[in-house]
């Protein structure tokens, strides 16, 4: 042993030669020499592991198999294509001989692919994107069966964004100059080192970055941000938030002025204290009336206050005699449920019809009828050229058929003192109420003007969630998009004194309206970027006896025209007097019939005097035109017609179309098309569908100049020249 | 084996190369050794030969020499990340990232850098822990103990500093907090006592050379880290060392 | 942490080195700088570097999102070094906190030597020959490093109270920024009595610690002393007390 360890020491102090320590009278024992070596030994070992950590980088791997990926499918594709080879005919044998070349020269590409990171630079919009990086197949449709990050992007929205121009991050998110999947974001990591507020969105949330440049209410695939934008402005949430897009919105709710002679203390009453008890159907479709947190106290006195409203001489008593029958059939072919609901079926532009007796009376109905835009100035409803006769009728309908139960005053209400019901004192509480919970937000009263009570809620998707409100809520995630639907589904949850009543929403409709709300980042998007149909000619107010009639008929409820109205058509009237024809119009406007048979709004028969019609259909010739639509009829020649009748066999147009007996209802029947479509439209259509409407479902296919001709030639020819079209002799 | 290797060293030390560079013969002679320490520029901060006592780990626990080494580490370091970073709001945050992503041992630098920098602040304070339970300050020490109450100072300052240049929220909102207190300065500043400058000319705004942190800031604090500070500090290291030794050595019984 | 190994290396191996330690003091033997001393600064030097490798392996340095003026991430907490500086903002208007405490500090450090007028205790960690600087300079760096891992680990949104195993999503009722102002006659004779008696106090009941100081060391001295143990004595009065200011003037408050 003791020779042993002598021997040890001399070899040390041998070695202590080269590291110039002698042994002898040094403080130094061997005990240093250890540590020498261990310190030495594990700092080589650690350099080489960082050496080898920093080579070993996670998208090398990842690119690494992409490309045998790659090489794989483009060498089984090779293989086929030799193999067919000898058995491909003379004619096509030079392309398939192209193609094979070009498959070699493909797979000779990714050979040569240097491994390096990939990087798109979008200067316009402030982003470096590195995602390729990982993500190389992302442009190749043929990946699109394998997994991330390997996969091919689905759908086609890297072939209408190029993905040089756009780069990822900016639809996205998440962090792009990153090159590993942790530090891009592709969770939101909240709590660690890196809380990243601008993670990867998900595919709830990924659709209101489509928001960031397409401004228009629908936008092509993209459903939940169409439905959001949707449900934004029928709850009327501008009514007191500044929101993007919908800083001009008009109130959604009826002018509470008169209230007093229209409905009855037991309905009012029962109305504010649970607006769903009305309909408890939820969702948006109808009443749109919100639940607000208020006492019973509070609910008396604003119920005083709207009461004492009222203007009883106004109302007028309906003639003598009405029939309920003719009314009946009046009601129908007003096509009163485009707008109104009838026991939960209908349009939701107007209030459900159904037990309409329990809120108004007969009187109001008639007065209502006779004089509408006297007691609702803005109402969507047009004023109807009826006859007293035919208003007798359809409210005498209403009252005998749509009647509903007497309603009683609810019983915490009963016992109120009749002395406290209109004392100055309690109207003056209920104005109060009226303005603090901003029903001016909803509802114009006469008097009462008070702006948006609410916070703006311009930039949400960029609010810092910090910053936000959270209240004593555990279980949430804090993020801005859960912050929204929470508030959406229960404002009191976050914020005791939150003053925001409950919408009807489903939460579905929840969720949309969050993705839209969220569309608003505040990011400075260059305009070559920005999509919006609304930058033309924007004329709020139509000039004229032509905007007299719009106003009178409401054209506006269902129709754009020049930039403004709803969207209950999905059809613009603004180049209306290019695409149809003036016979056909007056027809039209005479006796309206439905041009697409599965939709439920149809054009409601106005009952127009003729002379209005002919103003209409004039101003529609001669105005609203589009200068893009030759003005003069096209002439075809007998075998343009038969080349077009076969083209439109050959692309199975009638899969979608109705023309004679059979077809699909996608569009609209082409039976008649040649009466009422103009030559120009049909030809411009056909070669272009969606130059005029984006969201059109028709296909582009590519037609040639002269296979458009023949396919407006033969459609121009689908004429029903036996009807005989009633023409009024105006003037 | 180890005689051939002692007879290769011997030889080595005769050849022109080595004692052109090496006045000295192999450090196994006393004489030679001391030669080392006389001859060779980083040696040449040790005195000859240094108290027993004052070796011991157990006693400095190399806090000083550690700082030192830091320090060092620091400058190559920083000299490195220099190479890839630009102090402009455009571009600052976005260098981070491509050293992080894009740069061969760029974050690996950054981590190294900024480990470092705290290492450094707390090795000084240690130190000055160390000296002062050794009683190390005592006279003759007083000036440099001085010199090295400024060092730590400029270390406070240079890892201050350093701490914008990222331009990340952390960076932003921790560089607010502490220049926020230049305002307060009696006098000096717009919201101290006594103040007599407005917003636009008080100390802070000189500081930040904005009244809001913005690339001004970002330009100065980029300038102080890379070459005042450390300038300064070179220079009151040379003081420190120098004194280390004029004042005789490594503390000890006198 | 880097300095604990070599501390375990000398204690674990050598128990030679206590006899040489006793001898040293006796008759200061020395030894050649190369190598016994250059030997242990490479290892030392090697060791650091090996940590400082591991340490940026193992650890990123922590880089957020890009900065933003607009966004304000609560708390927003300063570098480390500067916490506990922060946390005495809870106790006293900026302009002491950030201003006059870390003057007062870097001043009061520089004098010590000047003060300080014991010889006894160079070269040794001892605390039985200069009990009173060893004792004040130790309460000093436990206040500073205690602020520090308070203000670090104990303080959450809004700077609020949170113990470090506590969820920062809590919400927490804000803490009282103290409602008591102290009477100008409770509060100026308080704060002048504090510093007569302090100094008056030990010159009447410890002549002898005066006498080897002189009048004006021992002033000094006490002046710093006594204002540590104030900027340190308001916590607990905040705490228990709820005052906001001792002394409130239309200028400045403490």
């Amino acid at each position: 042993m003791s020779r042993v360890s002598r021997h040890f020491k001399n070899l040390l102090k041998e070695i202590s030669f080269f590291l110039f320590i002698t042994m002898d009278k040094s403080t130094l024992g061997p005990i240093h020499y250890v540590w020498f070596a261990a310190v030495g030994s594990a700092l080589a070992v650690v350099i080489v592991v960082l050496c080898i950590k920093e080579y070993a980088r996670e998208w090398k791997h990842h690119q690494a198999i992409a490309r045998r990926l790659q090489i794989k499918a483009v060498e089984e594709k090779i293989k086929t294509l030799e193999s067919e080879l000898p058995s491909v005919n003379e004619e096509t044998r030079a392309k398939h001989e192209d193609r094979l070349r070009m498959m070699k020269m493909i797979r000779a590409q990714a050979l040569a692919m240097p491994v390096k990171i990939q990087q798109i630079q979008v200067d316009s919009l402030k982003r470096v994107d590195r995602c390729t990086t990982c993500h190389t197949g992302i442009e190749d449709v043929n990946m699109n069966a394998h997994e991330n990050p390997y996969k091919g992007h689905p759908g086609k929205y890297l072939q209408w964004h190029d993905i040089e121009k756009f780069g990822c991050t900016i639809c996205h998110e998440g962090q792009g100059l990153s090159t590993d999947y942790m530090h891009a974001a592709h969770k939101p990591l909240r709590g660690l080192d890196r809380p990243w507020q601008k993670a990867v969105l998900s595919r709830y949330l990924i659709q209101s970055s489509c928001g960031k440049c397409h401004l228009d209410k629908e936008v092509p695939f993209a459903p939940l941000l169409s439905k959001g934008r949707d449900v934004i402005e029928k709850a009327g949430c501008s009514g007191c938030h500044k929101i993007r897009l919908y800083e001009s919105q008009e109130k959604v709710g009826p002018s509470l002025d008169l209230l007093g002679s229209k409905v009855n203390r037991a309905w009012l009453l029962r109305w504010l204290s649970e607006p769903r008890e009305y309909d408890p159907s939820a969702g948006l479709i109808r009443p749109r009336m919100p639940k607000f947190n208020l006492s019973k106290e509070q609910i008396l006195a604003l119920e005083a206050f709207l009461m004492a409203s009222r203007n009883d001489a106004a109302l007028k008593e309906p003639v003598e005699g009405g029939d309920p029958e003719a009314g009946a059939l009046l009601f129908r072919e007003s096509r009163c449920v485009t707008c109104h609901l009838v026991e939960g079926k209908g349009g939701y532009l107007g209030p459900e019809l159904a037990g309409i007796t329990s809120k108004v009376s007969k009187k109001w109905l008639y007065s209502y009828i006779k004089d509408t835009h006297f007691f609702q100035p803005r109402t969507k409803m047009p004023q109807f050229n009826f006859t007293e006769k035919q208003m007798s009728d359809i409210v005498e309908y209403l009252c005998e058929e749509l009647q509903g139960e007497e309603l009683e005053i609810p019983e915490d209400f009963e016992n109120v003192p009749d002395s406290d019901k209109n004392s100055g004192e309690m109207v003056n509480n209920g104005k109060k109420i009226f303005m603090d919970y901003g029903c001016t937000g909803c509802h114009a009263k006469t008097g009462i003007d008070q702006g948006r009570i609410a916070p703006d809620i311009i930039g949400l998707g960029s609010r810092d969630e910090e910053g936000l409100e959270w209240g004593n809520v555990h279980g949430i995630d804090k993020y801005t998009g859960n912050w929204v639907f929470a508030r959406l589904k229960d404002p009191i949850l976050l914020d005791k004194k939150a003053k925001m009543p409950v919408f009807p929403f489903t939460e579905d409709e929840m969720a949309a309206a969050t993705v839209a709300l969220l569309s608003d980042t505040m990011e400075d998007i260059p305009s070559q970027y920005i999509v919006s149909a609304t930058n033309r000619n924007n004329y709020p107010d139509l000039p004229g006896e032509f905007g007299k009639l719009v106003d009178k008929y409401r054209c506006r409820s269902c129709h754009v025209v020049y930039g403004d109205g709803g969207w209950v058509s999905m059809h613009p009237l603004d180049g209306e007097g290019s695409e149809v024809r003036k016979e056909w119009l007056r027809g039209y406007f005479t006796l309206p019939y439905t041009l697409r048979p599965i939709l439920a709004e149809r054009m409601v028969n106005l009952k127009m005097s003729d002379s209005e019609i002919d103003l209409l259909v004039n101003f529609f010739g001669s105005v609203m035109v589009l200068n893009s639509i030759p003005v003069e009829e096209y002439t075809f020649k007998e075998e343009e017609i038969a080349k077009g009748k076969s083209l439109f066999d050959k692309y199975g147009c009638i899969s979608c179309h109705i023309m004679g007996k059979g077809g699909g209802y996608v569009g609209p029947p082409l039976t008649t098309v040649g009466d009422r479509l103009t030559t120009g439209w049909i030809y411009e259509y056909i070669k272009n569908p969606r130059y005029y409407e984006t969201w059109s479902l028709q296909p582009d296919y590519g037609f040639s100049a002269e296979d458009a001709r023949a396919l407006t030639a033969y459609l121009a020819s689908c004429k029903e020249v036996k009807k005989d079209i009633r023409i009024s002799q105006g003037k | 084996m180890i005689k051939r290797l002692k007879r290769f060293a011997e030889w080595l030390v005769r050849t022109q190369i080595w004692s052109s560079i090496f006045r000295q013969g192999w450090p196994d002679t006393e004489r030679n050794r001391i030669l080392t320490t006389i001859n060779t520029l980083v040696f040449h901060l040790h005195p000859i030969k240094v108290k027993s006592h004052g070796i011991k780990v157990k006693y400095t626990f190399c806090l000083g020499g550690i700082s030192f080494f830091l320090f060092i580490v620091e400058t190559i370091t920083g000299v490195l990340l220099m190479f890839y970073y630009r102090p402009t709001v455009e571009y600052a945050y976005q260098d981070m990232k491509d050293l992080e992503f894009a740069v061969t041992f760029g974050l690996f630098l950054r981590n190294m850098h900024r480990w470092a920098a705290h290492g450094m602040v707390l090795t000084v304070i240690i130190h000055m822990c160390r000296v002062f339970y050794t009683g190390s300050y005592k006279p003759p020490r007083e000036y440099n103990w001085c010199v090295g109450v400024s060092l730590l100072v400029l270390t406070l300052l240079l890892s201050f500093t350093g701490y914008l240049l990222p331009w990340d929220q952390l960076a932003y909102w921790a560089v607010t907090v502490g220049t926020n207190m230049a305002k307060a300065t009696p006098v000096l500043g717009a919201e101290g006592p006594f103040h007599v400058l407005s917003e636009m000319t008080d100390i802070c705004f000189y500081l930040r050379g904005s009244v809001d942190i913005s690339e001004n800031t970002l330009l100065r604090f980029y300038v102080l880290h890379c070459i005042a500070l450390p300038l300064a500090a070179v220079g009151l290291m040379g003081i420190h060392f120098w004194r280390v030794r004029k004042d005789g050595g490594i503390s000890g019984p006198l | 942490m880097q300095e604990q190994q070599p501390e375990t290396r000398i204690t674990s191996s050598d128990s030679k080195q206590k006899d040489t330690a006793s001898e040293t003091q006796k008759k200061p033997d020395k030894q050649l700088a190369f190598p016994h001393l250059v030997f242990k600064e490479f290892i030392a030097l090697m060791l650091v570097t090996l940590v400082l490798i591991i340490i940026s392996m193992a650890a990123n340095a922590p880089l957020e999102e890009e900065a933003s003026p607009t966004k304000t991430p609560n708390p927003a907490k300063a570098p480390w070094y500067f916490v506990g500086l922060q946390e005495m903002l809870v106790y006293f208007d900026p302009w002491i906190a950030g201003v006059m405490i870390p003057v007062l500090i870097i001043v009061g450090l520089m004098a010590i030597p000047f003060v300080d007028k014991n010889p006894k205790g160079v070269g040794i960690y001892c605390f039985r020959e200069r009990k009173f600087s060893f004792i004040i300079f130790t309460i000093g760096i436990v206040a500073w490093f205690g602020l520090i891992i308070f203000g670090c680990y104990f303080r959450g949104p809004s700077w609020l109270l949170y113990m470090p195993w506590e969820s920062w999503d809590i919400h927490k009722p804000v803490i009282s920024k103290g409602t008591y102002i102290l009477p100008s006659f409770i509060g100026v004779p308080a704060t002048i009595g504090y510093y007569v008696l302090g100094m008056w106090l030990p010159i009447l009941l410890a002549r002898n610690f005066y006498k080897t100081l002189g009048s004006t060391s021992y002033f000094i001295t006490m002046f710093f002393v006594l204002s540590m143990f104030g900027f340190i004595g308001k916590i607990p009065l905040r705490f228990i007390f709820d005052i906001k200011y001792i002394i409130h003037t239309p200028w400045f408050s403490i």
